[in-house]
């Protein structure tokens, strides 16, 4: 059973972001770079989708693109960001700031470098729910108590404290917990969440990636989750995009991808990760050849045909369509088309 | 038996909390505390744990970089002690080189590839310059790079060729043993396993013995022969990789590998609280104990010692 991709817009109610050919270039003196090169999304309601990639795969352009926080000399050029059924990539920045924070908010990695370090946690919470609930502006004693209820949420212990306490003072986890609080105090459709445990020791992160499950069903959030560790996804996504070279190349369900990959790069990352109880001794990890290439010089036809094992001489010189196979599993790749 | 390439005996070090104008104490944080361990030839030891648990300190002083308080190392028949001047120091180490996480930042950017990695050739004069070049264009080709490198500077390479350059760097004096801080931390999947690949490959080439260093434990589990847990500058628990990762004893153990995300496993989960909140503990007991699910009384009187209790597998743990 194939089909093409749907184009048109979907407007059905369980879909809260749809995102449709969203192309976001940077325009540097020497040459255009397609950090995202027709993008297409779909986010259902209430549920986590897993956005994994490398470094440089584009995944944190689509999370600020989405934010519409692409930073110069980067601009959104072409696509739509349907959100709750209305286009957010020609809003006026005034009508922005009013969904960014309250309806979709974001989380990045280093949780230090997101806080500001001459305020108070307290302060700097309080400041994010008087922003957005315009009837606590004014009563800072009111925003800090919601501050306190937020902090508490979030299990940092003993609140009523610990909103004296200036960033510095918190382990790294603490700090993910607050920046996650700020984030959803406002209780926003939609949580974007940037490499949100990169930083943090794995014990931590166990307990970040529980708390932000426990939070979504609280909140009825959804959550977009950019990391590169296939483990998280497996573990806290229901839905999964793999991302190469500012496209995804696949996506699917979660169970299905890592039942049945089909694209080749997304295969390539699953055999270069280690598994627990196999050493050197009984198997060899088999790398993906070569190195992400520089946007300077991005292959001509599909962008992974280089470094791809499989590929056909098609695939050097046209780009493979999306082709959408059963169960919504799409795949850019000339082997299922 | 085998002859122990590395043994490390109650190596310890404490860094002191310095205030004020006068550089007053006011308190001490041990980082290593009195660690024992053994490396064979051609063996892996990996050494897991959380930031700031102390291994990258213990990496530290072993190589002397750091001198530690007290404590003996003892590498391939010479002595390293804390009271030794620099150059007897130096001379011992070349049998000992060590790899670092930051690729970036372990380069000097005004050097070509080629003078970083005679560098070390040349400090210790073990050739003539013709033969130490020649050396270098073979190190290159070792570690998978290309000879036409050799005249380019670190910042047009990638991570993971930069961690090729830091590895060939580290092989110039041939040494018996590599200590590899964190070596794949910083690279992308893909290109970790590359490197992970290649130290493999190396290791059985030349018959090289590794401390592989790493906070991942599924990292330490593919290259380890044996596996050394550390919690707050102690090893909690030591053994074959095979047993740590199937049949763990210590509670910190468990947890670490409970905590690891992984296909098809949602929903067990064994709640360990992050080490940062317990930084502060110092009672006489068990350090691990406010973190415990299975602690006793006696972990609160006395403090675990890392003791034998299979063959292999040492434990510091009461339960046992």
């Amino acid at each position: 059973m194939l089909m093409q991709l749907p184009n048109a817009q979907i407007k059905t109610d369980d879909v809260i972001l749809h995102i449709e050919n969203l192309r976001t270039y940077f325009f540097t003196r020497e040459r255009i770079v397609r950090a995202l090169d027709g993008v297409n999304i779909s986010l259902k309601r209430s549920v986590t989708t897993g956005i994994v990639g490398e470094s440089g795969c584009g995944k944190t352009m689509l999370a600020l693109s989405i934010m519409r926080l692409v930073p110069r000399p980067g601009r959104i050029v072409g696509g739509h960001i349907w959100f709750e059924g209305k286009d957010i990539v020609g809003l006026d920045e005034e009508s922005m700031r009013e969904i960014r924070g309250a309806e979709i908010s974001m989380i990045f990695q280093e949780p230090m470098t997101s806080l500001n370090p001459v305020f108070t946690i307290g302060e700097q919470v309080a400041e994010t729910i008087a922003l957005h609930q315009r009837e606590l502006r004014g009563s800072r004693s009111f925003a800090l108590q919601k501050a306190i209820e937020v902090l508490a949420m979030v299990g940092i212990p003993q609140p009523e404290k610990r909103i004296k306490d200036y960033p510095h003072q918190l382990s790294g986890g603490m700090r993910q917990r607050v920046m996650i609080g700020m984030a959803l105090a406002c209780k926003p459709k939609l949580m974007i969440a940037d490499e949100p445990t990169t930083a943090l020791d794995v014990t931590s992160q166990a307990q970040i990636l529980e708390l932000m499950e426990g939070l979504k069903d609280e909140i009825n959030t959804s959550i977009i989750l950019v990391t590169h560790d296939l483990g998280v996804v497996a573990e806290t996504c229901q839905d999964v995009s793999v991302m190469y070279m500012g496209k995804v190349v696949e996506s699917s369900k979660v169970d299905t991808l890592f039942s049945n990959p089909l694209h080749p790069y997304t295969i390539g990352l699953m055999r270069s990760r280690p598994v627990l109880g196999k050493t050197a001794k009984s198997y060899r990890l088999k790398p993906i050849p070569g190195t992400v290439p520089t946007f300077r010089d991005v292959p001509k036809g599909c962008p992974f045909h280089d470094r791809c094992e499989v590929a056909m001489s098609i695939c050097s010189e046209k780009e493979p369509p999306a082709t959408l196979l059963e169960g919504s599993h799409m795949v850019r790749c000339w082997r299922h088309v | 038996m085998r002859e122990p390439i590395l043994t490390v005996k109650g190596i310890h070090k404490d860094y002191h909390i310095k205030t004020g104008l006068t550089n007053r104490s006011v308190g001490r944080i041990t980082a290593v505390d009195k660690v024992d361990l053994e490396i064979y030839p051609n063996e892996t030891l990996g050494l897991v744990g959380e930031s700031g648990c102390g291994k990258s300190t213990l990496a530290r002083l072993l190589l002397m970089l750091e001198r530690p308080d007290y404590g003996r190392v003892m590498f391939d028949g010479y002595e390293l002690r804390p009271d030794m001047d620099k150059i007897a120091i130096r001379h011992v180490r070349r049998g000992m080189q060590v790899i670092f996480q930051d690729p970036f930042g372990s380069l000097s950017p005004r050097k070509k590839v080629i003078s970083i990695i005679e560098e070390p050739l040349i400090v210790h004069a073990v050739a003539s310059r013709k033969e130490i070049r020649k050396r270098a264009l073979e190190l290159l080709g070792l570690v998978g790079l290309p000879l036409d490198v050799a005249n380019r500077y670190p910042h047009e390479f990638s991570g993971g060729q930069r961690q090729r350059i830091g590895i060939a760097r580290a092989l110039a004096l041939e040494p018996r043993l590599l200590i590899c801080d964190e070596p794949v931390s910083s690279l992308d999947v893909s290109i970790q396993a590359q490197v992970l690949n290649l130290l493999v490959g190396l290791q059985q080439k030349l018959k090289l013995s590794y401390l592989f260093i790493s906070h991942d434990i599924s990292v330490v589990n593919y290259v380890s022969d044996r596996i050394a847990v550390m919690y707050m500058g102690k090893i909690v628990e030591l053994g074959p990789t095979d047993t740590i990762i199937n049949t763990p004893m210590h509670p910190y153990t468990r947890c670490l590998l409970a905590s690891i995300p992984r296909v098809g496993q949602r929903e067990k989960r064994i709640n360990c609280t992050s080490k940062k909140d317990y930084l502060a503990y110092s009672g006489t007991g068990c350090s691990y104990l406010p973190r415990c699910d299975m602690a006793m009384d006696i972990c609160s009187q006395s403090r675990p010692r890392l003791e034998e209790k299979e063959d292999g597998h040492l434990v510091a743990c009461h339960a046992y």
